[in-house]
């Protein structure tokens, strides 16, 4: 057996453990189950499974790259829980591992991954969406400490994070992209403001508007030099889009069963172009990571444009399917309604596109 | 020359994928006739691991060839004869007959596929000793030596090899001048022991796969040209290429084709693990389905990209459009094969069980 099949085999027989035994039945309760969503982080974090490339002493397994990911798309086909503050441990931590100080992972790794401390992340702005570079929030050394003035929006669960990772100008006069330095934020500090932004329609998860009115952060705070911030965010996106791949292919599936359950109404040449879909991508991304070559660098820009579009496709059929019915279908609609995001957040459809024309096709270069 | 061995000896085990692929677009490029397809030893590719050859796994390489063949759109028949026929025959390599017909590829027999589009007045049957019957859209039909049949016999389907000599090859009106197609008409002795039963529905999944395999070399080849002339087109003071809604129609092409390329991995693998028939099947329609959408969308941009010239006859576009017209039409339209994926997916959620897409 191979590592990956080998690896897979243990996460497959812990997952059966630790899921209760209606939890695909139940599938629609759990996912809004926060309670039950935090135990399971903890439970995984506590085995191994919540980084298994990890090092044990952080919590991990030490499974090479290609084996985490067969065990990323196991945990997708078997549709397991979400942890509930994802961004903390799946994004954050992994840019403070690499870009932290020892004394900075050692101080924030360990409760974020234990799903302790939940962590927000500071990246659009009013006027800075997905032209990021151009975002205005600044921050002024004075003394031991920046001094941070600004705003930022869009920021998922920032009313309930401890913490946010926020990227501002340091340099007012410095480049575009240069001037941008990251900071990891308290967010019960002097002068912070959050604000749930009021959504169209019940959704899954908040976000917020986060206010910053001459806050306080201490210098110890600054996430790698003066100036790293643009590098940290490149980085950042790629853990990022590792996780919305997976996710999306979990969503894409569900949506699908959903159309085709309505097997009289529904459009079963759409329903069949969605089963392509989630084919392709468990495919691709199999492919992918078991690639060290580094030439399919531009591959996440791909999974991610036909994962998003696929979700929001599969919900969209589904609604159909179901008919005047959908009207009164709380659950659908409010997965409808979330699906619009897949396209906007994690760099919206067309940034991908350009990625592909630009680095994959060298078109306009 | 019956070589695996330079794959085999190629660097990862057994030489993998990705090493054929390789070797294959280097050679490929300088266009190559079918002398030296024989001389390269890739016939090979046929034999059945008894023999020598690879086991399932041999897929993988078979269809590498097979899509960097449709790449570079040459008239040597490597899909009718690796992909196609030998995709027939390495279905049912416990029967002597298919065996031997392996052999004769390996040996560097040109083979074409007969009956996955059976005339309807006269569809090709097995009955007392012989093999009567028509089938239309046979590709390569002149160029085979060997002519792979699939057929109903009383006891379900079956499939038998035939002689270039057993057998009338019709030229039909062809778009594709380097792929011509033709009906085969048969009346041929055939004894119990040279028919070989295959049914029908699984006899298709392999020659479907292979198909699919070269639409996504094509889309990729149709891709590249698109690609190469919007950065070289200048208007308006700059290469059209810098114009978003060019990349942006042209990004759109690649994510297809690279969609495509997934789903006939994908379809790959399930060949290569020993699937039940009925999931390599459908595994099959996913493959053609998204490779015929991926080259056909590609295309349509394309033609678009190009602008007039891609119409006229001196430019190389229509090549491509003609074999990916041929293709898509063959083993399935993509809106149908959708659809029976869709109707598949609508019984599985109905019945409740454990189906997954992926």
């Amino acid at each position: 057996m191979t590592n990956a099949a080998s690896a897979v085999e243990r996460f497959a027989a812990w997952l059966a453990d630790v899921l209760p035994f209606d939890y695909y039945e139940r599938y629609d309760a759990y996912k809004r189950d926060m309670a039950f969503r935090r135990s399971y982080h903890r439970l995984a974090f506590e085995a191994g499974w919540l980084m298994p490339e990890w090092p044990a002493e952080l919590g991990g397994r030490e499974l090479d790259s290609a084996s985490a990911v067969a065990v990323e798309i196991e945990a997708a086909r078997r549709t397991a829980p979400r942890i509930p503050n994802a961004q903390g441990a799946r994004i954050i931590a992994p840019a403070i591992r690499e870009w932290g100080l020892a004394e900075q992972r050692e101080r924030y790794l360990p409760p974020t991954m234990r799903g302790d401390a939940w962590w927000a992340l500071g990246m659009s702005e009013p006027d800075a969406g997905s032209d990021l570079a151009s975002l205005r929030t600044r921050a002024d050394r004075r003394g031991g400490a920046y001094v941070l003035n600004g705003s930022k929006i869009w920021t998922t669960q920032a009313h309930e994070s401890r913490w946010c990772m926020v990227y501002c100008r340091t340099e007012p006069e410095g480049s575009k992209h240069g001037g941008i330095s990251c900071l990891l934020v308290d967010l019960d500090s002097a002068g912070v403001t959050v604000r749930v932004v009021e959504r169209a329609w019940p959704t899954f998860e908040e976000f917020c508007e986060v206010f910053f009115e001459d806050v306080e952060v201490p210098a110890e705070n600054l996430l790698g030099r003066e100036g790293d911030g643009w590098r940290i965010a490149r980085s950042a996106l790629t853990y990022e889009r590792t996780l919305l791949w997976t996710w999306n292919l979990v969503d894409l599936e569900q949506g699908l069963r959903r159309a085709a359950r309505e097997a009289r109404t529904c459009d079963l040449e759409a329903v069949g172009q969605l089963v392509c879909d989630a084919t392709a991508i468990a495919a691709l991304g199999t492919a992918y990571s078991t690639d060290e070559s580094g030439r399919d660098k531009y591959v996440p820009s791909v999974l991610k444009l036909l994962g998003a579009e696929g979700v929001q496709r599969a919900w969209h059929v589904a609604m159909a399917a179901v008919g005047p019915a959908a009207l009164v279908d709380g659950e659908l609609l409010a997965e409808n309604f979330d699906a619009y995001g897949t396209t906007i957040y994690g760099g919206a459809s067309e940034i991908h596109r350009n990625i592909v024309a630009k680095h994959v096709l060298g078109l306009g270069a | 020359m019956a070589a695996v061995e330079w794959i085999r000896n190629l660097p990862g085990v057994d030489g993998d994928t990705e090493a054929v692929r390789e070797v294959a677009r280097g050679v490929l490029t300088g266009g190559v006739d079918w002398a030296q397809v024989r001389e390269l030893g890739w016939l090979g590719l046929a034999l059945p691991e008894s023999e020598g050859g690879f086991g399932p796994e041999g897929v993988h390489h078979r269809l590498a060839l097979v899509e960097e063949a449709g790449r570079a759109l040459v008239a040597a028949p490597v899909l009718s004869t690796l992909g196609l026929a030998a995709g027939v025959l390495l279905e049912c390599t416990d029967a002597e007959p298919a065996r031997r017909a392996l052999a004769g590829i390996a040996d560097g027999a040109a083979a074409a596929l007969v009956g996955h589009a059976p005339a309807a007045e006269s569809p090709l049957r097995v009955e007392d000793g012989r093999l009567r019957g028509s089938a239309a859209f046979v590709l390569d039909a002149e160029k085979a030596d060997l002519l792979v049949v699939l057929a109903e016999s009383a006891s379900g389907g079956c499939v038998v090899a035939l002689r270039r000599d057993q057998v009338v090859v019709e030229q039909t009106a062809a778009i594709e001048p380097a792929r011509p197609l033709a009906t085969v008409h048969c009346d041929a002795a055939v004894p119990a022991e040279a028919v070989v039963p295959l049914p029908r529905e699984s006899a298709l999944t392999a020659p479907r796969l292979a198909i699919a395999a070269e639409l996504v070399g094509v889309a990729s080849a149709t891709l590249e040209l698109g690609v190469e002339y919007a950065g070289q087109r200048v208007q308006f003071g700059r290469t059209i290429g810098e114009f978003q809604a060019v990349q942006h129609r042209l990004a759109s092409a690649y994510v297809l084709v690279e969609r495509a390329r997934g789903a006939v991995a994908a379809a790959a693998v399930a060949g290569s693990r020993g699937t039940s028939s009925d999931e390599r099947r459908l595994a099959s329609f996913v493959a053609k389905a998204a490779a015929s959408d991926a080259a056909v969308t590609t295309l349509n941009s394309v033609v678009q990209v190009h602008g007039a010239i891609g119409t006229t006859a001196e430019h190389g576009l229509h090549r491509l459009m003609r074999r990916i017209w041929q293709n898509t039409a063959l083993l399935g339209e993509a809106h149908e094969l959708y659809a029976e994926i869709g109707a598949h997916a609508a019984t599985a959620a109905r019945e409740g069980a454990g189906w997954r897409t992926w």
